[in-house]
């Protein structure tokens, strides 16, 4: 499936406030989300959630860290193009990583559902922690030592 | 501040790998015919290529189409070394006459195993699909080889949306020496971008070091110094 940007989707927009600098753990994250008037009809359902997940050269993992569903329909409809907000703990790990095998990615994501079994995702990442971002690996001699 | 994202190399295995990656037909059979083939022979193939040449993405665009014909697939992938799980999840999937049994590195197992796994296939009714380095004896679908101008489109297809500073002769270059195996081949070039993203970085950083003060990268503690 296709991930777009937050400022690339046309149909949605997801905020993070402060995002231009990095979160520390335990910090608040605070943002927002609204489905764009023009598409909130065709949306039945929407999924927001806090993540990490590793992108590289090898296997890949995720894990949620905040998740909350919306849904247009039922008992509980909401109006997914008025703007709503969520907020979330960020945890002591994992911290965001741009390394040069593996990255450690945060995001806030969302999931909307769209009619028959369409979807759509759109990301907003943000930083966790300020841990520097690695070097290219170097052979080291050891004909000295 | 740029944060990590998937998008910070357009190599990485989330774009490349087998589901994520769209099959390129350009000097091969197109999917149709090679479902209509794997229909017309009674639901038995097989796809033949050497390592990292796309027997596995052709696999997982295949089975698209195929469930658009009605057909219940069951994948399993056999790895190097996963030989005994791989084995263990063959012996356990249940064949039907609707199934098609998707073997994904067949030549793993042993005669043994693959007479097993063809015998219990026909008296099970069921279909048998598998990608190998060399003819298993099933019917051939396709046999791949490697191709620079496949791999290129490969190439121009990831760094659409995605930024990079490694070029087609780069792609060049990185081919002829992983010998034509494209998933080698990007490996390599996913590498030269990092190189590429850090030096461009470190440009950066050395120009807003020069201007300095609180809120330089290295004063942010965003970069080593």
């Amino acid at each position: 499936m296709r991930v777009l940007a937050a400022n690339h989707s046309p149909l949605a927009d997801i905020r993070i406030e402060k995002s231009d600098k990095p979160f520390e753990p335990g910090d608040v994250l605070r943002g927002s989300f609204c489905v764009r008037a023009e598409h909130a009809a065709e949306a039945r359902s929407a999924e927001l959630s806090v993540l990490w997940y590793t992108a590289g050269k090898g296997d890949e993992d995720f894990g949620v860290h905040y998740f909350q569903r919306y849904s247009a329909d039922g008992p509980e409809a909401v109006e997914l193009s008025r703007r709503r907000e969520f907020r979330t703990l960020l945890p002591a790990s994992p911290l965001s990583y741009d390394g040069f095998v593996v990255k450690v990615c945060w995001c806030a994501r969302l999931r909307l559902f769209l009619p028959r079994g369409r979807q759509s995702v759109i990301e907003a990442g943000f930083q966790l922690g300020r841990v520097a971002a690695a070097h290219e690996p170097t052979l080291v001699s050891t004909e000295e030592a | 501040m740029t944060p990590p994202t998937r998008d910070s190399n357009p190599f990485a295995t989330c774009w490349t790998n087998p589901l994520a990656a769209e099959w390129i037909a350009a000097e091969g059979p197109e999917l149709g015919s090679l479902v209509s083939r794997l229909q017309s022979t009674n639901w038995r193939g097989q796809i033949v290529g050497p390592h990292g040449v796309g027997k596995s993405t052709l696999l997982a665009a295949m089975c698209q189409h195929i469930e658009g014909v009605g057909r219940r697939w069951v994948q399993v992938t056999l790895g190097s070394g996963e030989r005994g799980m791989g084995w263990h999840q063959l012996r356990r999937t249940k064949l039907t006459p609707k199934t098609l049994l998707v073997v994904d590195g067949y030549e793993q197992l042993g005669s043994l195993a693959r007479r097993i796994v063809r015998l219990r296939s026909k008296f099970s009714d069921s279909g048998l699909l598998v990608t190998a380095h060399e003819d298993v004896r099933l019917p051939m679908l396709a046999q791949l080889v490697p191709s620079l101008s496949v791999t290129k489109m490969v190439f121009r297809r990831l760094t659409f949306e995605r930024q990079t500073q490694v070029t087609e002769l780069d792609v060049a270059d990185a081919f002829n020496a992983c010998n034509g195996n494209i998933r080698e081949t990007l490996f390599k070039l996913y590498d030269l971008h990092e190189r590429h993203a850090r030096a461009a970085r470190n440009a950066n950083i050395r120009n807003a070091y020069t201007v300095g003060g609180d809120d330089s990268p290295i004063a942010a503690g965003l970069v080593r110094d």
